[in-house]
């Protein structure tokens, strides 16, 4: 004897039901089974051992300051043998005080006869002429004036650009390492940055073993104060760090 | 409508499954700052004269090997040699041994490292005493004797800077290998070698023809070139010993810039036997010829990996001559200079790091600069110094020989650190070309 019920007698209230009670035990099953998965994976997670933060090397230079150069030009070097002379001593105000030279005194200028004037005159105008030919720097415009490179493709930029010129600025080597050490010193360290630039940590990844060397980054490392990070790389700072390697 | 409503969940959960390690990810990459010392400089060395043991006068090798020993240390760029004038000490009264040596003079005058050198004359022999000392503790650090002829005098010192470069660095020091070079005789253009300071220069070749772009044998004995003894620019080998060259490759047209790759397997070069300049390569006697390049373009001027594997060329593909890297088998062909518009000449160093090429920058002077082939950072080494061409890298990867024009009328030969740094001329006769550093020959 055949006991099921044609469908069109189930009545609809029962119909919907069992839909409503099909449709939570498919619903509950799957909370249960994605929470499985989601616990799973975050289980996972936490037991893994961390590892290692990929990482992004930063040139050692920085960019001058100066108009942009054309990136797809090669790059030029700005080595202090092509950094501009450094300016003259004071030259004094004529206050209209004129003083006798006396014969005696060696240092006392000399009168320049109307040939040297002319001569001078003349240079003059040849200087006006070479120094409206000298070129406008290249660099960029937010380039560092004891920048090396023209090249910002190859430069140190943003936050990191900041960490290296206020380094450069703190980084001196004691006196006392004898010159054929100090090109074989080299030591890595990962500092931890605050929100407000101080540095909340640092840890050595590599030492050398010149006692004076690590001793001097340590000093200088414990009271270094960066300019405060960027907000959206405020946390990455804080929690990764930034690698530093100091070296000759 | 369960899948409506599931899918949101999927989502959500597949979000919550990845978002740890993509934020992972983003927050984990870790910035690598390198700081230079700003008052880094060079080992301070004294070198004083050689003294000759027998007689205690100063000799004509005894000052040849001195000023070899100071010019080598020089050009290793690491050291500074003191001014001679400024040495307290009487290297005539001043003798060899630790206990004779008043190292307060030498501290005196900012010396850390003396090398003392005695020699002993008798007929043609030469007996030489070579001492390295650390001044502030007044220990030998290094005793090398050598013996051979007066003619030896000079490979001796060159022998020491290499010892003490190894014992400072661990590295091998480059100044026992040679350098080769086209330079114009008469109406012909042969294939000289000379020593790495520019002594020694000899010419190889005397066919009274055009003899072109030297590259030495992986093993240092002979010399690969182009020449037009048979009328075609076709490629050969010379022993350094002296000989007959012999015909390596003789396809019609160009046969040039041919180089072996460092396994000493195969050799590289340009053909244009098919009508265009493209890069092929063969074994070393000929044989097996491949071609490893088909464009309408000019490909030319090949140059070795360290490990064999790939060769960067010059190709006008894009337009203008710019530096490429490919495969061996002629696949993964990649453009690695992206600036500029003229380079050529590259050579890889045997680091690996880096390769060399000449370029014509925007005021149309032919400048060295270098290349990175992976991350394709370019680095200028020469600079407003008239036009430097050819650079070929020394076997350590730390040095770099070119031609220039800086001093006026022909050009000379010039080493340099690979850095750019330390530019130092070592010929003087001018009319060189194409220089090529040999492999360590020791």
């Amino acid at each position: 004897m055949d006991n099921t019920l044609p469908v069109a007698q189930i009545p609809a209230g029962v119909a919907r039901k069992a839909a409503n009670r099909g449709f939570v035990w498919v619903v509950g099953v799957s909370l249960v089974l994605h929470g499985g998965i989601i616990g799973g994976v975050m289980v996972a997670q936490a037991m893994k051992p961390p590892r290692p933060p990929p990482t992004r090397a930063i040139p050692v230079e920085l960019v001058r300051l100066g108009k942009k150069r054309d990136p797809t030009l090669l790059p030029r070097k700005v080595a202090p043998e092509y950094a501009p002379p450094p300016a003259p001593d004071a030259v004094s105000l004529d206050t209209g005080n004129k003083s006798t030279p006396n014969k005696k005194d060696k240092t006392a200028p000399k009168q320049m006869s109307d040939a040297a004037k002319r001569l001078l005159d003349g240079a003059d105008n040849r200087l006006d002429k070479a120094l409206s030919k000298i070129e406008e720097p290249e660099g960029d415009p937010d380039g560092d004036p004891r920048g090396t490179t023209t090249d910002a493709a190859n430069a140190a930029q943003g936050y990191a650009a900041v960490i290296l010129r206020t380094l450069n600025g703190n980084y001196k080597l004691p006196d006392t390492i004898p010159a054929g050490q100090r090109q074989f010193l080299k030591a890595r360290v990962v500092l931890y940055v605050e929100r407000d630039g101080r540095i909340r940590d640092f840890q050595f990844i590599e030492e050398h073993p010149n006692k004076l060397f690590m001793g001097a980054l340590e000093t200088m490392l414990k009271t270094l104060q960066l300019p405060a990070p960027p907000k959206d790389i405020e946390t990455a700072m804080r929690e990764t760090g930034v690698e530093v390697i100091f070296k000759p | 409508m369960i899948l409506r409503l599931l899918s949101p969940l999927f989502a959500l959960s597949l979000l919550v499954a990845a978002s740890p390690a993509q934020a992972q990810t983003a927050a984990n990459t870790r910035t690598v700052i390198e700081v230079g010392s700003p008052d880094f400089r060079p080992y301070p060395i004294a070198v004083p004269e050689a003294r000759d043991m027998a007689g205690g006068k100063t000799t004509a090798t005894g000052t040849e090997v001195t000023n070899t020993l100071r010019f080598d240390f020089e050009l290793a760029a690491t050291f500074k040699v003191l001014d001679p004038k400024s040495y307290l000490a009487d290297p005539t009264k001043e003798g060899l041994a630790a206990a004779s040596i008043k190292f307060t003079d030498w501290v005196s005058i900012g010396a850390e490292g003396l090398v003392k050198v005695g020699l002993t004359e008798t007929g043609d022999s030469l007996k030489a005493d070579f001492r390295f000392y650390d001044v502030a503790s007044g220990r030998q650090l290094l005793q090398k004797g050598y013996a051979g002829t007066l003619k030896d005098g000079r490979r001796f010192a060159h022998t020491f800077v290499d010892e003490v470069i190894f014992f400072l660095t661990g590295s091998k020091g480059i100044f026992r290998t040679k350098i080769a070079s086209v330079r114009k005789v008469g109406n012909s253009r042969e294939l000289w070698v000379m020593d790495v300071d520019g002594s020694n220069l000899r010419q190889i070749t005397s066919n009274g023809s055009i003899n072109l772009l030297p590259n030495w044998t992986r093993d240092g004995g002979g010399v690969l070139f182009t020449s037009y003894i048979r009328h075609n620019p076709n490629l050969y080998s010379t022993p350094l010993a002296g000989g007959r060259p012999t015909l390596v490759s003789g396809e019609r047209g160009l046969n040039t810039g041919g180089t072996m790759s460092p396994d000493g397997k195969k050799v590289a070069l340009t053909l244009s036997r098919d009508g265009n300049s493209e890069i092929y390569t063969m074994n070393p006697d000929g044989t097996n010829l491949v071609r490893l390049t088909n464009e309408w373009a000019i490909d030319t001027s090949p140059t070795w990996s360290p490990d064999s594997k790939r060769i960067a060329f010059v190709s006008s593909r894009w337009g203008d001559p710019h530096i490429f890297v490919m495969n061996a088998d002629g696949s993964n062909v990649r453009r690695v200079t992206e600036r500029g518009n003229y380079n050529q000449t590259p050579d890889w160093s045997p680091k690996g790091d880096l390769i060399a090429f000449t370029a014509r920058d925007e005021r149309n002077v032919f400048d060295i600069f270098t290349v990175n082939p992976d991350t394709k950072e370019i680095k200028r080494l020469t600079q407003d110094q008239g036009n430097n061409e050819e650079p070929s890298f020394a076997p350590s990867g730390g040095h770099i020989v070119f031609t220039t024009t800086r001093d006026g009328g022909r050009s000379q030969v010039y080493i340099m650190a690979v850095d750019g740094s330390n530019q130092k001329k070592i010929t003087d006769a001018g009319g060189f070309n194409t220089p090529a550093w040999s492999p360590y020959l020791e």
